[in-house]
């Protein structure tokens, strides 16, 4: 066995880890568990890598110098956490079999993560094939990833293999460092993958740590015990398919976009739930990186950032209004922008095969699909290969279906427990809700990213059912559970909360 | 009140632990069962019916009124169901004799079956015998006494070269290294990136080839299926790489499902190498099935291509959902474009 890519890879772990640590004031400014820490610093260090390593590919630089910058701004950070040891951890609270229940939770999912080197389609071609061009090209500008165009930028007769060139390089880049620092190996270019499940409760904690410890291990345990942030449909097949756990494309875990994503929300609402509620700059603006840090993993992590900086407009905390006990500052904005521009960049030089949703999400297409009208772009190759001829012939109107998909996942037990339920009572129903403006924040963040999940769907240039068998839209909905799992935490451990629906 | 309610809810929550409790356990059973390393046989199997098989069987010969089946094994399929005339075996292979062809059974479960299976089927107790002669085995069986037969003698004592597998079981490449044409008539299992045949022929291409060397990927014949799982090149591309692979409108070829769909249509309706020649590489590079005409002469655009892009080798390919070693050539672009004048 090839020790290598192991010690690479927990290398790689490490120095992300100090990375955003260091950024984070220290546990004597700041109050937060080791579990807190590490997961709050492990999310923030991500967000901070990857965004630095699209910065050095932006500029032309080559993964060579996104690795060096990596290990220095690595050991640097090593270096300041070695200085602030010893500051205490503060308590959780959390009872003896909560904290055995997410510890196994925890490590079960990492384990299970690099049980399999990387088996899954979407992971292998669509994110670690840009891994390897990075680790081994050094640039997303190579023909590995452009070749499929001709010098005029006209379409190649002959040229390259590639799917979804353009898809974000945030996996891709922390793979391809863990193969810089030791070689390509695709159990261990995982390593960096592999705490997405454990560190999202971890976050809600977090979050929730500043109302009272009560909402937090209650936001963490609703968080942890769902079973999408594992897999999707667990049994659903029967409980003899259990057989094939893990096998299937069902695996929410693993070296795919969708958990980094969920995770990265997560610690985005984290740092400025407790940004604004302490009137903390610099909690709010790395807050801003972790929103940007979401989405350089996967395209729909910029929509999810229009609607987080959305929410915050609307619930008041970025306007002067009077009687405001908390304000969040336009410098998230701005941070946050400024931060995915360089992706950005890279983005608009590299070919693009589906992802052209700016061209189909119009007003136009909106109102074409909510008003029953046909397909407009694609059919099912199912369907015209004649396994499903009715299909072809008629295809149902979106608003058909479309609702009926979001209900079936509402009230599917199996991927999401109780969630949505809980969700429902957390809602900002009372006037006091709706008083706290971070309360309307997190609220308008959840119901504007359902909404902005809906209205994709509904003008998707991909034929509906065939997206359903995918997984869709459940894998897009789950980049929303670590600010429903605050919700819910916040409203359970409301002391005022006997009194709810009388309000 | 509706506090308790809501906390009760909570609680009721709480108890989809049990769910990725169980689910990653399992998994941690299953990768543990497989060492850790993704095995196709690991997966699920999914049934057809023996109708569909026996089309599939018979179809493979241009005319197939005549040609002799031997047939290894009754019950490695199917386990679960009752022998009567309404088992799939039983039904596959009636089918297949409706179309004309032969059938020599091997198998120790002959007797408790002869009533449901057709009168003009020969019995044997050893399936070499029931092999020589024959165009084609099936074979559904690999316990004793089907188990470590000696393929190569069976390839010697066949006209034909047809070996059908249901089970699954079989390594494809050590039955090409035969020099039989291995055709899966059973269940796909696991997912394309674990194909044995892909992996050895990927394995294969990164010994023969240097990293920064350029494969000009090339049908042979106009593709004949728009199932995704025929995008072998895709795979191909991942495991080779950093190798340069290149392929005639990737835009397409590369895309959606859709895009690859439409990609399939035009390579046929283009009829882009009417009246090219086929020809042999001699020796083949992996696979000992010959006369199949591996390789083609180029079209004029191809050969601009190869120059064009510094191209060092180029892949021929039948395109099928099945990986095939036999459907595989690489040969040096300098040959493929001498062929081609």
């Amino acid at each position: 066995m090839d020790f290598l890519p192991f010690f690479a890879g927990l290398a790689v772990l490490i120095l992300i880890w100090t990375t955003g640590k260091a950024l984070l004031p220290d546990r004597t400014q700041l109050a937060r568990s080791r579990w807190e820490d590490f997961s709050v610093s492990y999310l923030l260090g991500v967000a901070v890598v990857s965004l630095l390593g699209n910065l050095i590919l932006a500029m032309h630089l080559s993964m060579t110098v996104v690795a060096i910058e990596f290990v220095a701004v690595g050991l640097l950070t090593a270096a300041i956490c070695w200085k602030r040891r010893g500051t205490d951890s503060a308590p959780t609270q959390l009872a003896t079999w909560q904290g055995v229940l997410l510890a196994t939770l925890a490590m079960a999912s990492i384990a299970a993560t690099l049980a399999y080197p990387i088996n899954e389609f979407d992971p292998m071609l669509h994110f670690a094939y840009k891994g390897k061009v990075l680790a081994f090209t050094g640039t997303p500008f190579d023909a590995s990833l452009t070749g499929m165009l001709a010098e005029d930028g006209s379409l190649a007769t002959y040229g390259r293999i590639v799917t979804h060139p353009n898809y974000p390089l945030g996996i891709p880049i922390l793979e391809a460092l863990v193969a810089k620092l030791g070689s390509w190996q695709e159990r261990w270019i995982q390593w960096p993958l592999a705490f997405w499940a454990a560190c999202l409760p971890g976050a809600v904690f977090f979050a929730l740590r500043c109302l009272n410890l009560r909402a937090a291990a209650i936001g963490a345990l609703v968080a942890a015990v769902t079973p999408i942030l594992y897999a999707r449909n667990i049994g659903s097949m029967g409980w003899q398919k259990l057989d094939y756990a893990g096998l299937n494309p069902d695996l929410s875990i693993g070296a795919g976009a969708d958990l980094p994503v969920a995770a990265l929300v997560a610690v985005t609402c984290a740092l400025l739930l407790n940004g604004v509620r302490r009137s903390s700059l610099r909690l709010q603006l790395l807050g801003g990186l972790c929103l940007a840090g979401a989405a350089t993993m996967k395209n729909e992590g910029q929509a999810l950032l229009g609607v987080t900086l959305l929410a915050l407009l609307v619930s008041g905390l970025l306007l002067p209004l009077p009687k405001l006990r908390y304000r969040a500052s336009w410098m998230v904005v701005g941070v946050a922008i400024l931060a995915l521009l360089p992706w950005l960049s890279i983005r608009s030089q590299l070919p693009a095969i589906d992802e052209n949703y700016s061209d189909h999400f119009t007003v136009e297409n909106i109102l074409h699909f909510l008003g029953g009208g046909a397909e407009i772009v694609e059919k099912s190759p199912k369907a015209i290969v004649g396994r499903d001829e009715q299909a072809l012939e008629n295809p149902p109107a979106r608003m058909d279906h479309l609702p009926g998909y979001f209900w079936d996942e509402f009230t599917d037990w199996r991927s999401w427990g109780l969630l949505w339920l809980l969700l429902l009572f957390a809602l900002p129903w009372r006037r006091r809700d709706l008083r706290d403006a971070t309360y309307r924040w997190l609220s308008a963040l959840v119901i504007g990213g359902v909404l902005l999940y809906f209205l994709i769907l509904l003008v998707t240039p991909w034929y509906l059912p065939l997206l359903r068998d995918k997984g869709i839209p459940e894998r897009l909905l789950v980049h929303l559970l670590g600010p429903i799992a605050m919700l819910i935490g916040w409203r359970l451990a409301d002391p005022a909360a006997d009194d709810a629906i009388s309000e | 009140m509706f506090t308790i309610l809501l906390r009760g809810v909570q609680k009721l929550h709480l108890l989809a632990a049990l769910l990725p409790l169980a689910f990653l356990a399992k998994m941690l059973l299953v990768t543990s069962s497989t060492g850790f390393t993704p095995n196709r046989t690991a997966y699920d199997t999914v049934a057809w019916e023996g109708e569909s098989q026996a089309t599939y069987l018979v179809d493979t010969w241009r005319r197939p009124r005549g040609k002799i089946l031997a047939v290894w094994g009754l019950k490695d399929y199917h386990l679960d169901q009752a022998l009567d005339e309404n088992h799939p075996i039983v039904e596959l292979l009636n089918h297949v004799n409706q179309r004309g062809v032969q059938l020599r059974i091997c198998s120790p479960l002959a007797d408790s079956l002869k009533a449901f299976l057709p009168s003009s089927a020969q019995y044997f107790d050893d399936p070499l015998t029931a092999a020589a002669g024959v165009h084609g085995v099936l074979q559904m069986n690999t316990r004793p006494p089907f188990e470590n037969i000696d393929l190569v003698a069976v390839a010697k004592n066949m006209p034909g070269y047809l070996f059908f597998d249901m089970t699954h079981n079989l390594h494809p490449p050590d039955v090409d290294a035969a020099g039989l044409q291995y055709l899966g008539l059973g269940p796909t299992q696991g997912p394309p990136w674990l194909d044995p045949d892909l992996m050895v022929y990927s394995d294969f291409l990164l010994q023969k080839t240097e990293p920064d060397d350029g494969l000009l990927l090339l049908p042979t014949t106009p593709p004949g299926t728009i199932s995704g799982r025929a995008r072998w090149f895709l795979h191909l591309n991942y495991r080779l790489y950093p190798r340069r692979l290149y392929i005639y409108e990737p835009f397409d070829a590369s895309g959606t499902s859709v895009q690859f769909r439409q990609w399939v249509l035009n390579y046929k309706k283009e009829q882009r190498w009417g009246g090219r020649s086929r020809w042999e590489p001699k020796p083949r590079e992996l696979s000992k099935i010959l006369g199949v005409g591996a390789a083609r002469s180029l079209v004029q655009d191809e050969i601009q291509a190869i120059r064009d892009l510094d191209v060092d080798w180029v892949t021929f390919f039948s395109m099928g959902s099945d990986f095939r070693l036999q459907d595989w050539e690489t040969v040096p672009a300098t040959d493929a474009i001498e062929h081609s004048r």
